[in-house]
């Protein structure tokens, strides 16, 4: 067997390897002994990016003049802009909402005694 | 001599929860959430360009006025559609004959609307007011154009369950999944209308 090998049903990448990862236990950058999940160090590399920003804003605030939405020069375009911000944002939010609500209705009405849907798969 | 046995208790199969929608319907409801959104995103866009118009004139003085009276008979006879394929969606539920004339209407009234479209499409080409001719033109074609897709293919999803209906194969889902598309396509044309149109 070649170096890059391994045996069907052999030792794989299992937990005698992932000790390997001496600095890092969940590869993610986190010290040894965080229990995180995968891919909470990116999570908390953007909260901490998100903090830095704050104060940052605070002390340069021109940089958000560059913000269409709250600084247009014209009315009418921040008023857009600000509509449709809203309108994209508040959407999906009603859409799910209103779905989440219509099949707890459905189920509802199931648990008196209606009937369960047929299943349709193949007609 | 007692041979060894396995005693295998009797255990019962678990209870299989009732769907609350059918795959069909669960299907159309994400597709239409997409859908939604796609028009959405347009309307955006849209609103937008329009509150950047130089001088605040639109539609562009050197382009042509949308007919808005005579658009208005295409959005009747889509209402009008969407409200024969609620009627006829209802009787098919409680099992009423009769519905194949109701979905045959519905289909009919809504093909109406693609004609009325496309004549007053080609109207407007006349007139000057192409794909490249202002942005107008371009969104104007892009949002109304993309509606119009999905009403043909609506249209061809409610001939097909007319034809399946005809044949005593329509099941209620099926007819639910395929209206609920329609519904989605007769809906979505009234804020289209006074947002394009006006």
């Amino acid at each position: 067997m070649t170096g890059g090998e391994r045996e069907f049903g052999g030792a794989g990448p299992g937990l005698e390897d992932s000790a390997g990862l001496e600095d890092s236990a969940v590869g993610c950058g986190a010290p040894a002994g965080c229990t995180a999940p995968a891919g909470s160090g990116l999570v908390a590399a953007f909260a901490a990016c998100c903090c830095a920003a704050v104060p940052l804003v605070a002390l340069w605030p021109e940089a958000l003049h560059a913000c269409p939405v709250c600084f247009d020069r014209d009315d009418e375009a921040r008023v857009a802009f600000l509509a449709t911000t809203g309108l994209l944002t508040l959407l999906p939010l009603g859409l799910v909402a209103g779905v989440g609500a219509w099949l707890r209705k459905r189920a509802g009405r199931q648990e008196e005694g209606g009937e369960g849907v047929p299943d349709d798969r193949g007609r | 001599m007692v041979a060894d046995a396995t005693v295998l208790r009797f255990q019962p199969r678990p209870h299989k929860a009732k769907k609350l929608v059918s795959n069909g319907v669960l299907g159309m409801i994400l597709v239409v959430f997409v859908e939604v959104m796609l028009f959405a995103g347009f309307i955006s866009a849209y609103v937008i360009v329009k509150s950047r118009a130089p001088g605040s004139v639109w539609p562009p003085p050197s382009q042509p006025r949308l007919p808005f009276e005579r658009t208005a008979v295409n959005t009747s006879a889509l209402i009008l559609s969407g409200i024969v394929l609620l009627i006829a969606h209802r009787m098919h539920e409680k099992g009423k004959p009769r519905v194949g004339g109701l979905l045959l209407a519905a289909t009919v009234l809504g093909g109406a609307f693609v004609a009325l479209q496309g004549i007053e499409w080609v109207a407007l080409l006349a007139e000057g007011l192409t794909l490249t001719s202002s942005t107008y033109g371009s969104l104007f074609y892009t949002i109304i154009g993309a509606h119009a897709i999905h009403a043909v293919a609506a249209i061809c999803a409610l001939g097909w369950a007319t034809a399946r209906l005809r044949a005593g194969r329509l099941a209620k889902e099926t007819l639910s999944t395929v209206a609920l598309f329609w519904y989605f396509v007769v809906a979505v044309w009234p804020f289209l209308y006074f947002q394009v149109y006006l």
